[in-house]
C-alpha cells in the first residue's frame, strides 16, 4: 500500500499574497534553514516554527519600513532572535532544567554521537543571549560583526559572551561526559 | 579553532532542518492579515481617544457653549474578521438529533423525541421547516440518512442501547421496518446508494441492507471491519470506507447486490465526503482538508494523491459538500462555509459562524445547512453571500 504524501503547499503569489513578492520568495527558498536556526536557539522544533511564523508576521506587518527589500535576510534572523528572547522571558521559571532532558544517551553510542548530544544540551543550559552568539557565530558562520549587528550589541559583547558561553560548554561537555561514562560502566 | 569550538559547529550541524514543503504559506499569511487588522483597529480606537481626550476639551474651552463646538467625526468603523454573514435559527422544532435532507422535492427528515412520552420519532419537514409528517422510531434512533423521502434510522451500539437497529421509513407509503444488530456488532455509518438500499457499516463488516417484501434483508456482505466512514460516489455507484485501521477501500457493488473490492490505499487522513470528479475530502493536516484523487492511486502513480489542500482555522469535525462549495463544522464549535472560489484560493472562509458545535449537518435545496448541535438543537443556517 502505498502512503500519501501531503501535497506541498501553494505559495501565494497574488498580489498583497503575504506582503511582497520579495519577502515571499524569501521565506519560501529560506524556511527549512530559518526553522533550523530557531530550532539550534530554543531547542525544540515545534516551538521554533512557532517562532520564525511569529516573526515573520511582525516582519510583514512593518515590511513598508524596512528599506533593504532585496535583502530581508538581516531582518527575518534578527526578528527570529528577538522572538526568541521573548519566548525564553515569558517562560522564565517554568523552563525546566536540562539536566534532566529525556533524551538519553545509551551504553552503546559512539562517542561522537554522545559528544554532540552533550553540547547540545549543555547549549541548552546558557542563558538566551549567550546561545544566541554561539548559534550565529557557529552554526550560521556569522561574523563578530554580524553578530553584534543581529543581537544589535556591541563587538566587544559578542567576544565576551562567546567566550563565556565557551567555557561554560567545556566545563559542562566535560562533567556530562564524565558522567556518560561514569553510568556506562556501572 | 579550539576543540570546543569544533564540537559545538558539528554538533549545530546535527540540528534537523524541516523538509521545503513543510513551509506554512496560508498560515502566515492569515495571521499577517489578523495582525493587520488588529492594528487597523487599534489605530481607529487610538484615534478616537485622541479625539475624546484632547481635540473636543480644545475645542469646547475655545469659547461659546460646548455643545455647539463638539464635533467628534465619525466612530472607527468595526473591522470584520471574515465575511459577514447572516447568524444560524432554529429549525423546524429547534430540537433533533440527525438530519438529513438529500431531497429534490426541497424536504428534511428529523431523529426528535416525540414529546414528554420517552419515544422517538422521524420527522419529515419542508424547507422552512414545516412539519409534514412523523413516523415512531426506536428509542436508540438518532442518526438518520436519506434520499428522496426514504430514510435509514439508527442508532445504539452504545452504554444506553448496547444494541445497534436499523430502521428503513419509507416517507412516501409509511412503510416501516427495523432491525436488530448483536450487541457486539454496533452499525458506525450509513451510506445510500442510488437505489436507497443501505450499505450499513458495522464493527464487523459493511453489509448491503434493502427491503424485500415485508423485511429487510442482508443483499450482500463486505468483509471490511471498523470502518469508521462510508461515503457514496453519485457518479459511478462506488463507495469509499475508511477505517481507523488506516486503510480507505473503494467498494463497487455488483449486480447480486454484493459488492467487490477495488483500490485499497494506506490513508491515516480521516475521510469526511465525496469532493467533485471522484474525489474524496480527507484530513491531510490537523487544520488542513485535502482531496485525494484515488485514481492516481489506480494507476500506480508514485506521486502525491492529494490534489489540493485548504487550510482551516480550526480542526475539521464535519465536511458537508453544499452546491459551489462546501460546509465544514470544526472541534469544540463553530461553523464555515467554503465557495468554490474560496476553495480554489485556499481560503480563508467565504463566511463563518462561531458559536454553533454540529454534531450532525445536512445541507437542504437552497444549499442552507441544516445541523443538529451536541445539545440536540436544530438550526438552520445560510451564509449571505
Amino acid at each position: 500500500m502505498t502512503e500519501l504524501i501531503a501535497a506541498p503547499e501553494r505559495l501565494p503569489r497574488r498580489k498583497g499574497a503575504i506582503v511582497d513578492r520579495r519577502l515571499d520568495d524569501y521565506v519560501h527558498g529560506q524556511w527549512p534553514a530559518l526553522v533550523r536556526y530557531a530550532t539550534a536557539l530554543c531547542g525544540d522544533a515545534s516551538e521554533a516554527e512557532e517562532i520564525v511564523q511569529a516573526a515573520l508576521v511582525r516582519v510583514a506587518v512593518r515590511w513598508p519600513f524596512v528599506r533593504d527589500k532585496d535583502h530581508p535576510d538581516g531582518y527575518v534572523r534578527r526578528a527570529i532572535v528577538h522572538g526568541f528572547f521573548n519566548s525564553r522571558r515569558r517562560i522564565r521559571g517554568r523552563e525546566t532544567s536540562m539536566a534532566d532532558v529525556p533524551e538519553q544517551l545509551s551504553p552503546d553510542s559512539t562517542a561522537g554521537v554522545a559528544d554532540h548530544v552533550a553540547v547540545r544540551r549543555a547549549l541548552l543550559t546558557l542563558p538566551p543571549r549567550q546561545r544566541a552568539v554561539l548559534v550565529l557565530r557557529y552554526l550560521e558562520d556569522r561574523s563578530e560583526h554580524e553578530t553584534a549587528d543581529l543581537l544589535g550589541c556591541s563587538v566587544g559583547t559578542v567576544k565576551s559572551q562567546t567566550s563565556k558561553g565557551l567555557a561554560k560548554l567545556r566545563e559542562a561537555v566535560g562533567l556530562t561526559l564524565d558522567d556518560a561514562v561514569d553510568g556506562g560502566n556501572r | 579553532m579550539s576543540a570546543i569550538e569544533d564540537l559545538l559547529r558539528d554538533a549545530l550541524q546535527d540540528t534537523p532542518t524541516p523538509d521545503a514543503s513543510s513551509y506554512p504559506g496560508t498560515v502566515i499569511r492569515q495571521r499577517v492579515h489578523r495582525a493587520r487588522q488588529r492594528m487597523a483597529v487599534v489605530s481607529g480606537v487610538a484615534a478616537a481617544a485622541v479625539i475624546a481626550a484632547v481635540v473636543v476639551p480644545l475645542v469646547s474651552l475655545n469659547g461659546g457653549p460646548a455643545t455647539s463646538k463638539v464635533q467628534v467625526g465619525q466612530s472607527p468603523r468595526p473591522h470584520h474578521s471574515a465575511a459577514p454573514t447572516a447568524q444560524a435559527a432554529p429549525f423546524a422544532g429547534g430540537t433533533g438529533y440527525g438530519v438529513s435532507c438529500v431531497d429534490l422535492r426541497g424536504r428534511c427528515v428529523y431523529v426528535t423525541d416525540r414529546g414528554n412520552t420517552g419515544q422517538r420519532q422521524l420527522v419529515e419537514t419542508n424547507l422552512r421547516g414545516r412539519q409534514l409528517g412523523h413516523w415512531p422510531v426506536p428509542m436508540s434512533a438518532q442518526f438518520v440518512n436519506s434520499r428522496n423521502g426514504v430514510a435509514w434510522v439508527w442508532g445504539g451500539g452504545d452504554g444506553a442501547y448496547p444494541q445497534s437497529q436499523l430502521t428503513f421509513v419509507d416517507t412516501n407509503n409509511g412503510q416501516t421496518f427495523t432491525r436488530t444488530q448483536p450487541a457486539n456488532d454496533p452499525i458506525t455509518d450509513v451510506a445510500l446508494d442510488q437505489s436507497s438500499s443501505a450499505w450499513v457499516a458495522t464493527a464487523s463488516a459493511i453489509v448491503h441492507v434493502g427491503v424485500q417484501g415485508n423485511a429487510l434483508v442482508t443483499l450482500g456482505t463486505v468483509p471490511i471491519r471498523s470502518t469508521d466512514r462510508i461515503v457514496v460516489d453519485q457518479n459511478n455507484g462506488h463507495l469509499w470506507a475508511w477505517s481507523h485501521r488506516d486503510t480507505l477501500t473503494e467498494i463497487m457493488p455488483t449486480a447480486s447486490g454484493g459488492a467487490r473490492t477495488g483500490t485499497t490505499i494506506g490513508s491515516s487522513r480521516q475521510l469526511f465526503a465525496m469532493a467533485d470528479n471522484g474525489r474524496l475530502w480527507v484530513r491531510n493536516r490537523p487544520r488542513q482538508l485535502a482531496q485525494l484523487d484515488p485514481t492516481t492511486e489506480s494507476a500506480g502513480a508514485p506521486g502525491p494523491l492529494t490534489t489540493g489542500v485548504l487550510d482551516l482555522p480550526g480542526k475539521p469535525e464535519l465536511v458537508t459538500p453544499a452546491s459551489g462549495g462546501i460546509y465544514v463544522g470544526f472541534f469544540g464549535g463553530g461553523l464555515a462555509y467554503y465557495s468554490s472560489a474560496a476553495i480554489a484560493a485556499d481560503g480563508p472562509p467565504t463566511a463563518r459562524l462561531s458559536s454553533p458545535h454540529a454534531e450532525v449537518m445536512s445541507v437542504a435545496l437552497d444549499n442552507a445547512a441544516i445541523f443538529s448541535t451536541y445539545g440536540a438543537q436544530l438550526e438552520r443556517w445560510k451564509p449571505s453571500r
